[in-house]
């Protein structure tokens, strides 16, 4: 009985959930949400959710709805929105940028730059083109690298805990762990 | 399960099917067997993973969820550390003007009068001050001296404030509000911090603040600060007397070893100035002016232990001692008073999904008045206990519906038992909104000077004397509060908050004459406390958080509040009620522009509007403060600020019955820098 329906669940898990890639990706970015400080500027109030924006077409199927899905950081709620243009999203305090969007369109990075936006990536080339983070797949693992100096412009605190998990840093010499 | 991560830790790439099913398994391994077909991957399966363990994927428990105050079932205001730095504010009281419905209004240079939603008054006893977790309190009646209120301001993290009744969780005087101010961690106060400010009226204000780490995982800091205030000035632009120095110096200590936290801080404070009083005499003219000192001096302890035992259960006790002195000797003489409170609480998972939280706690009072001045208290000296103890809970109801039902129980030296129920819905039917509902009772308990006070007034030219004496027989005033809100934040830098309000009160505090004794060559007329009042004050509070562009943030607030008083059948002619006499604004409102300039620039301005106080003949007035600061580095910041800037002077708030003039609050500006080192 069990047998008849795994195949079923696993297709519908598919089609509802995107792939195990995105899902532990999804499960990052809530991650990145803990361990970020922004500036107080970036929100509207003390209680103002945070927004992950996920920038053109959304790649993971909602697995990052589920992710975030009653998670509170800091006594924000987490909430998801996709964004159609860099214009529209410079309010988030997370951007998601898919791999292919930005491939297509490496200048939006300038368009986020500055504001607060915490810039996540799919490649190494993206943080070291001024993304702040970058996914990338080490040994059939997701891992992650940061740019310290586009941290910086942006004013955000990452904390120390995060940096030393990061499979490489750019930037910013002086405060490598 | 170990093996299924594994697998997916192999370097060969497994199919992408094989990988979904595997995600599956470990769904059901964390899931309960009931979540259904429609949620094919639970959610929480990797979102429960640190970094660490995502990039290995191992699983472990699910982190601890706190509460959002978003989502909070009462009227409640943050005011975070960014915005008390950025709004120019030099005091606390200042710092707390912009909260929707709290009427902070400026007596003199060192009073204060601030209040919730009505009844207002220097000696207003409807709202509960809380610093760090210790109650600040007068015994001697029930409120705040806000000239003695040693607060280290530069370390302050946030203020919250609670419109409303919070008498379940806090207890008897938490009736129209809880101010909360919470300092930082001395974790968070890591190195030096000095700052300097000179100004006009204010010649000089400063403080000194270093923080260090010592031990495994403990933290110290040590402050001291002071400041000189000089007088405000009458009508016609001179002085009053009414100058103030005020300097204080406290530490605070901070450690977690494994799942326990302890704290402990203190603080001493010391302040001094003039003052001129109106005092009553036997023969014509009845009244007349006489200089004063004020002295304030004393000092507080706390300590602070918290256990958590797992995610769901968390124990803390406390223990504080307050030590206050203060001196008149014109007025009332000396006065020593000494609070020793101790409070355990413990958070829980019951039944169901319930959370729990119950405590008990023991205050102890006492205090000696002496001196034969205007004021007197028989009993000179007097201890008072307050026993008390509470249970809340919250039940979820599906995902979108908790209900919070509590009650407190206390036992008082003045009334015995009195019982603060609390029951609150809170609705939140979507990420971006959420409703809440609440009916509430609350009671202010009486204090020594209703109890033990004699008082006798002082007016020029009034033949009868008028004496004030504590019956020792007054109940206490009792609320019943309606209330509901509404938040929503519906993204694009925007976000709004509104609550209104309906109170009825009853038992409210009156004053009323007795018979006059005219065996004397002037008459007398005593005059008693009684509790024969009763009303009904409504209103709402709007709160309007804006983001146009990104460095940008404007925080609009409006407040109205509507106030009836209503003596009761049979209350003496001449009978009044003691407070909400026409001296609480109808409409309040503010906003704070806060603006990121180029060039490390920081621009602030925070304008506001107070109606006027009838009662009291107080004119409405719109007022402002801007700041403009300039951070290197986050070492250096350098800052001038304009306060009170629209009228070269204003009046806020008459002054007491034993004050000959009104003051009137001067436009200043001071400059200020800090060094972080």
């Amino acid at each position: 009985m069990l047998a008849a329906w795994l195949p079923a669940r696993a297709l519908h898990a598919q089609a509802l959930g995107g792939t195990l890639e995105y899902q532990v990706k999804a499960a990052y970015l809530l991650n990145f949400t803990r361990y970020v400080e922004w500036p107080e500027q970036a929100f509207t109030s003390p209680t103002a959710p945070i927004d992950i924006c996920v920038l053109g077409t959304d790649p993971f199927g909602g697995a990052l709805e589920q992710a975030v899905a009653g998670r509170v950081t800091r006594g924000r709620p987490l909430i998801v929105q996709v964004k159609r243009s860099a214009a529209e999203a410079r309010y988030c305090p997370v951007v998601f940028v898919p791999g292919a969007l930005w491939r297509r369109n490496p200048g939006l990075l300038e368009q986020l730059r500055g504001h607060g936006v915490l810039t996540v990536g799919e490649s190494e080339a993206f943080a070291k083109a001024g993304g702040i983070i970058g996914f990338v797949i080490e040994d059939g693992s997701v891992r992650f690298v940061v740019n310290l100096d586009a941290r910086d412009g942006a004013g955000l605190r990452i904390s120390s805990r995060m940096l030393a998990l990061a499979a490489h840093l750019y930037g910013g010499e002086r405060e490598r762990p | 399960m170990r093996d299924v991560s594994a697998s997916l830790r192999s370097p060969t790439g497994v199919l992408p099917e094989l990988r979904a099913i595997a995600c599956i398994l470990i769904g059901l391994g964390t899931a309960p067997a009931t979540s259904g077909a429609q949620e094919p991957v639970p959610p929480g399966d990797f979102s429960a993973l640190d970094i660490d363990e995502l990039a290995r994927i191992r699983i472990t428990s699910v982190s601890r969820r706190p509460e959002p105050v978003a989502r909070a079932a009462a009227a409640v205001t943050v005011i975070s550390r960014e915005d008390l730095r950025r709004s120019g504010a030099s005091t606390l009281p200042d710092m707390l003007r912009g909260v929707p419905g709290l009427h902070v209004a400026r007596v003199g240079a060192r009073d204060w009068a601030v209040s919730a939603r009505g009844f207002n008054g220097q000696l207003s006893n409807k709202v509960l001050v809380i610093v760090d977790g210790r109650t600040v309190y007068s015994p001697i009646f029930g409120g705040v001296f806000w000239d003695a209120l040693a607060v280290p301001l530069d370390e302050v993290e946030r203020i919250e404030v609670i419109r409303g009744p919070g008498a379940t969780l806090w207890g008897a005087n938490a009736v129209n509000g809880v101010i909360n101010i919470i300092t930082r961690s001395a974790a968070e106060s890591d190195g030096g911090r000095i700052g300097v400010a000179t100004g006009t009226r204010t010649p000089i204000r400063g403080s000194a603040r270093y923080g260090d780490t010592f031990g495994e995982g403990a933290a110290y800091r040590i402050y001291a600060g002071g400041r000189d205030r000089e007088p405000t000035m009458l009508a016609d632009g001179t002085d009053a007397v009414d100058d103030w120095r005020f300097g204080q110096a406290g530490f605070r200590l901070d450690g977690a070893p494994g799942p326990q936290r302890w704290t402990l801080q203190g603080d001493i404070y010391n302040g001094f100035g003039d003052t001129e009083l109106l005092l009553p005499v036997a023969s014509a003219p009845y009244a007349v002016r006489q200089l004063d000192q004020l002295d304030v001096r004393g000092g507080n302890l706390l300590g602070r232990w918290t256990h958590t035992r797992s995610d769901a259960s968390e124990m803390a006790m406390q223990l504080t001692y307050d030590y206050g002195f203060r001196r008149q000797e014109r007025l009332f003489g000396t006065l020593r008073s000494n609070v020793l409170d101790f409070d355990f609480q413990h958070r829980l998972a019951g039944p169901g999904r319930t959370d729990l939280l119950w405590g008990v706690g023991y205050r102890l009072k006492a205090d000696e008045v002496s001196g034969a001045a205007p004021i007197s208290f028989t009993p000179a000296r007097r201890a008072t206990h307050l026993a008390s103890a509470f249970l809340q809970g919250e039940l979820p109801i599906g995902s979108r519906l908790a209900l919070t039902a509590g009650s407190k129980v206390d036992h008082n030296s003045f009334t015995g038992i009195e019982i603060q129920p609390n029951v609150r819905l809170l609705w939140v039917p979507g990420a971006r909104h959420s409703l809440w509902g609440s009916v509430s009772r609350a009671v202010r308990t009486p204090s020594r000077i209703e109890s033990d006070a004699m008082a006798i007034a002082a007016v020029p030219g009034d033949v009868i004397e008028r004496r004030l004496i504590g019956s020792g027989e007054t109940a206490s005033e009792q609320l019943v509060a309606y209330e509901a809100g509404y938040r929503t934040d519906p993204g694009r830098g925007v976000s709004l908050d509104i609550a209104v309000f309906h109170n009825e009160y009853d038992r409210l505090r009156t004053i009323e004459p007795g018979t006059p004794d005219v065996s004397g060559p002037r008459v007398v007329v005593p005059l008693s406390y009684s509790n024969r009042a009763s009303g009904r004050t409504w209103g709402a509070e709007l709160t309007a958080l804006l983001r146009p562009s990104p460095g940008w943030r404007l925080r609009l607030t409006y407040s109205h509040l509507q106030l009836r008083l209503e003596l009761e059948d049979g209350a003496p002619p001449g009978t009044v009620a003691e407070a909400g006499g026409g001296v609480d604004p109808e409409h309040l409102a503010s906003v704070h522009s806060s603006m990121d300039l180029p060039g490390n620039l920081e621009l602030d301005v925070v304008a506001r509007y107070v109606g006027a106080l009838e009662g009291a003949d107080v004119v409405d007035y719109a007022t402002a403060r801007i700041r403009l600061g300039w951070r290197w580095q986050r070492r250096v910041e350098l800052s001038v600020a304009g306060q009170d800037l629209f009228a070269p002077r204003h009046r806020e708030f008459p002054t007491g019955v034993y004050v000959a003039d009104d003051r009137h609050i001067e436009r200043r500006a001071y400059v200020q820098a800090v060094w972080r080192f």
